[in-house]
């Protein structure tokens, strides 16, 4: 056939397969899915169907009977436990938003990126193997098919092609630009490419007609049915193995390679991308669960009559049995139906290729390059560059990366290996992931070191007895390595580790690296402390279930209940105190009408009953917590213990707030007892003030009606006599106006209602005036009163009448409490920085240093000097100080010299500027 | 089988039936080298069980009546 019409057909179609794809991505995006139904699902999960189905099986059977079924044998029997495994998993990817193996692996851990890498590492040289299978497969295919028809002699998967160049080359850089086409066009935002499902689907499609076409053709074409082509083979005597299992190394490879399938369906990189990645709703797993095995088992029906037909066929030659699917057609002369088996065998190979290029190569970028980036701060913060270009170049770079370490390998070691030992090598490195991912979904206590530990020992042990030695085989190594060990070592022979010998090569392999990974992962795993976000994480994974389906439950959360009624109202008991929770129970069951039998299983209503008594008492979600303990009969799981941790920090900084809250109390209460004890003074001020005032006005009132009294009785009092009582009457009159008017003026100003006239005042003046009001008084009592002012006082702000009453009070009380006879009486000024002091001092007694604060209170009266008669108001300086304050002056005493009392007080000059001329007049 | 909402537990049981029925010593019951309607005893017997698998697979996986989200077992079993 002509090598231009293979490559033309098969350019067709992988451009159709590429239309394809483009079509799913648009209907995506126009909202009319393609692939959002179960078959489409399941169509997509056979990607699982490579060029080792295709090829490989007929292979397999044509050299060791039914040992090529356990391959599929056990992703049923996977799928048969799908509501335990398969479900958890996908539900997992889905809350935790998972994008690959490694992403999963590595989230389950806690997010350790180191897990991540080493996982990366573990899928990339684990696919090595099995893409070189596909590289191979289609390299030889296309080799037979442009050759033919010819010798089968010539038929050999070595021949180079009808370019003058290496085939598998070419083949990897093909597949390698369509994987780039169709993965990397650009960053998916969501985690579903609708459009490679569809193309995957649709591979899925051609490669299971591609192949039952053969079958059938083997069967019903050349043969006539199933019975005629095994009565045929029946007849010879060298195909009888083809129709068994095989001897004892048969057993045990069947249960290795039923062991090893069962992992991979979950565990290779490309069928956890597909079928837990790609899952557009885990409803569609009910059909592809039964469908999918379905397809294997469909696809496998022919594979033993194609077996038997090319065993027949080309019985005596050393044809190659894992082509036989193409090769029986072509010995038939059936030219369209050779070409047509291409076609599916290109499918099945280049659908693996492009889901594991694509799997792999997100894994590359997501796990190992972008971590790397971001330890060493290249991706910068500084500025936010658009990353993407950078991540398509990075996936594109591994995309071919991956398919030229496929084809290396097929280069070093595959070129002389049948594809399903090929294919098998890859399914071991793939199940390592299997502990991790198993146990790390049903186990919280399963640690990161204990996940890294393992993985690492039993990819060692893959390496050590399984990759080295293909290399070994090819000569890459010395031959002696495998059949006397490194350096001569029996011990270490890599087929026969630590001496165990009678093996096949893929069980010695499963072995060991399972013993060493299980074994190191639970170990580790049981000494090793695990951090918070460890816990968390593996919270989140084992205990999926209870995290995302709590909120659909819209009854009871307690479903799965165990807890007898017993245990609960112990629970209760403990926190409530037994007697209530006794109470409580009691009277639950008599408002519900059921009996509580101590034994029986509480039902939900009596658990909800009971958390909510608990709640009352300890917060909903610690009695959820505890609750939960006693159903479960589990020690608290661990996100409800950060439950707990959560509320009591919430409870903590609530006393934090509440001790600050007590402190600021405590100064309130500081402040309200100063507070009170003043308004007791106050109190008793008041007390005070209503006795004096009513004192105050009782002596005027009582002098004026005892004379006006003995002036009315009396009519014959001498001339002379009432002269002097009427003075005394209208002495005592006087004082009553001026008292109650003191009274007026001082509430006016307390209550703010004083009409103020405030303006510039010549303090001079004032004080003359104040004098000149007083002279009178000075006269009558013979005091000695001098007046110091120095010249150049700057006018003062203020009130000219009230700073006049102010010096009147003062020089008044002066002239009363200085000493009698002989006294003196001082008025001076200084002039300050901003304001003139004004002082007033006399030669009195003084005050004592105890009165001098409580002086200028209304009615506060020294009685140091035991007078009878009350010498003032008592308001006098409390109205003083009314005055200069609201002057914004300050006032106050102290004791002068010579003994007596000194009244100073300030007054604020009236303009900034004058204070300069002041200044420099003084 | 009766409906008793046990679905994972008869999942188990079957997988592990299947199991126990692939491996040595009861796989050898079906790798006998007689042949059955002019099939190869094995090849018949063991795609038998294999659609036998399936089949359980299928039923089991049929969705119930009364529980409209996955694997929350009917309230019932309290």
């Amino acid at each position: 056939m002509s090598g231009g019409l293979v490559i033309s057909v098969s350019f067709m179609y992988l451009g159709l397969i590429f239309a394809i794809a483009y079509y799913g991505d648009i209907r995506a995006e126009q909202g009319r899915s393609l692939t959002k139904n179960p078959y489409i699902y399941t169509l997509s999960i056979a990607v699982f169907c490579t060029s080792w189905t295709f090829y490989g099986s007929v292979g397999r059977a044509a050299t060791s009977g039914l040992g090529f079924l356990p391959i599929y044998l056990g992703p049923t029997l996977m799928f048969m436990v799908w509501s335990v495994v398969l479900v958890k998993i996908i539900r997992i990817c889905k809350v935790n938003r998972i994008t690959s193996i490694a992403d999963f692996i590595s989230s389950r851990f806690g997010k350790s990126s180191t897990l991540g890498g080493l996982v990366t590492i573990i899928a990339v040289i684990g696919t090595m193997p099995y893409i070189s299978l596909q590289l191979k497969s289609i390299a030889t295919s296309f080799t037979i098919l442009v050759n033919a028809p010819g010798e089968p002699s010539m038929w050999s998967s070595n021949g180079e092609g009808i370019f003058a160049m290496d085939t598998t080359f070419m083949v990897a850089l093909t597949l390698a630009m369509f994987s780039i086409l169709f993965g990397t066009r650009h960053i998916d935002a969501s985690e579903h490419h609708e459009g490679l499902v569809a193309a995957i689907a649709f591979e899925s499609v051609v490669k299971l007609f591609a192949f039952l076409a053969v079958g059938i053709f083997v069967t019903y074409g050349i043969n006539d049915g199933f019975v005629d082509l095994f009565s045929k083979a029946q007849a010879r005597t060298d195909l009888d193995f083809v129709f068994n299992i095989g001897n004892d190394t048969g057993y045990s490879q069947w249960m290795t390679m039923t062991i090893l399938s069962m992992a991979a369906i979950i565990c290779l990189p490309r069928q956890f991308y597909i079928t837990a990645v790609e899952n557009a709703d885990e409803g569609h797993l009910r059909k592809a669960v039964w469908l999918f095995p379905l397809y294997l088992l469909i696809i496998n029906l022919f594979v033993l009559p194609i077996a038997v037909g090319g065993k027949m066929t080309f019985a005596g030659t050393s044809a190659d049995a894992d082509m036989f699917v193409l090769t029986v057609p072509i010995f038939h002369d059936q030219g369209a139906l050779a070409l047509f088996v291409f076609i599916g065998g290109l499918s099945a190979a280049s659908s693996m290729v492009i889901v594991a290029a694509i799997a792999l190569s997100t894994m590359v970028c997501n796990n190992i390059v972008m971590p790397i980036l971001l330890r060493m701060h290249w991706t910068g913060g500084e500025e936010r560059r658009d990353l993407s270009g950078l991540l398509l170049l990075i996936r594109r770079a591994s995309i071919v990366v991956i398919l030229f370490l496929g084809y290396g390998y097929f280069r070093i070691a595959s070129e002389s290996h049948s594809l399903v030992t090929i294919g098998l090598v890859s399914f071991s490195a793939a199940a390592q992931f299997a502990p991790a991912i198993f146990i790390g979904i049903f186990w919280k206590g399963a640690s990161r070191n204990g996940a890294l530990v393992g993985l690492l020992l039993g990819f060692l042990i893959w390496v050590y007895t399984l990759l080295l030695p293909s290399f070994a085989q090819s000569g890459w190594l010395p031959i002696s390595f495998i059949e006397n060990g490194p350096y001569g070592i029996a011990f270490l022979k890599p087929y026969a580790l630590f001496g165990l010998e009678g093996l096949d090569r893929l069980t010695h392999a499963l072995l060991w690296s399972m013993f060493f990974n299980i074994g190191g992962f639970i170990v580790i795993s049981l000494r090793s402390q695990q951090g918070a976000m460890e816990r968390i994480q593996g919270t989140l994974f084992v205990d999926v279930f209870l995290h995302t389906e709590e909120q659909k439950e819209s009854g009871s959360r307690y479903w799965s209940g165990s807890a007898t009624i017993t245990d609960l109202q112990e629970l209760v008991g403990r926190f409530v105190g037994d007697r209530r929770a006794a109470q409580a129970f009691h009277r639950f069951a008599q408002e519900n009408n059921i009996q509580l039998n101590k034994t029986t299983i509480a039902d939900s209503a009596l658990l909800d009953h009971a958390e909510t008594l608990l709640a009352g008492a300890i917060g909903s979600a610690t009695a959820r917590v505890m609750i939960g303990s006693v159903v479960k009969g589990e020690i608290v799981g661990l996100d409800d213990v950060y439950q707990i941790l959560d509320e009591t920090s919430q409870v903590i900084e609530y006393s934090r707030q509440l001790e600050t809250k007590s402190k600021e109390l405590e100064d309130t209460t500081k402040q309200l007892q100063t507070a009170n004890e003043r308004l007791k003074e106050l109190d008793e001020l008041k007390d005070d003030l209503l006795s004096t005032i009513s004192h105050e006005l009782r002596t005027p009132l009582t002098s004026i009606r005892a004379f006006s009294e003995i002036l009315s009785d009396n009519p014959e009092v001498l001339e002379e006599e009432r002269k002097r009582f009427l003075g005394v009457i209208i002495k005592e009159s006087q004082r009553l106006t001026r008292l109650i008017d003191q009274i007026l003026d001082l509430a006016k100003m307390e209550a703010g209602r004083m009409d103020w006239s405030m303006g510039k005042v010549e303090l001079v003046e004032a004080v003359e005036q104040a004098l000149a009001a007083m002279d009178g008084l000075v006269k009558e009592k013979n005091v000695e009163l001098t007046l110091t002012i120095p010249s150049g006082v700057p006018p003062v702000m203020a009130d000219r009448d009230q700073l006049v009453q102010v010096v009147i009070n003062l020089v008044s009380n002066a002239i009363k409490f200085c000493k009698h006879p002989g006294g003196k009486v001082e008025v001076s000024a200084v002039i300050r920085e901003n304001d003139v002091m004004v002082s007033v001092s006399d030669n009195g007694a003084g005050i004592l240093p105890e009165n001098q604060n409580r002086i200028f209170e209304k009615f506060h009266q020294t009685n140091q000097i035991s007078d009878q008669m009350p010498r003032g108001t008592g308001l006098g300086l409390a109205i003083c100080r009314e005055i200069i304050t609201f002057f914004g002056g300050k006032i106050w005493v102290k004791t002068a010299k010579e003994k007596g009392a000194c009244f100073l007080f300030t007054v604020p000059f009236a303009l900034p500027e004058i204070k300069t001329t002041a200044m420099s007049a003084e | 089988m009766k409906r008793t909402g046990r679905k994972r537990e008869w999942s188990i049981t079957f997988f592990c039936l299947g199991l126990i029925l692939l491996f040595p010593p009861l796989l050898t019951i079906f790798n006998n080298p007689g042949f059955i309607f002019g099939i190869p005893a094995t090849y018949f017997l063991l795609f038998c069980l294999w659609g036998g698998m399936i089949l359980v697979i299928a039923l089991g996986a049929k969705r119930q009546r009364n529980s409209p989200t996955d694997f929350k077992p009917p309230k019932d079993i309290l």
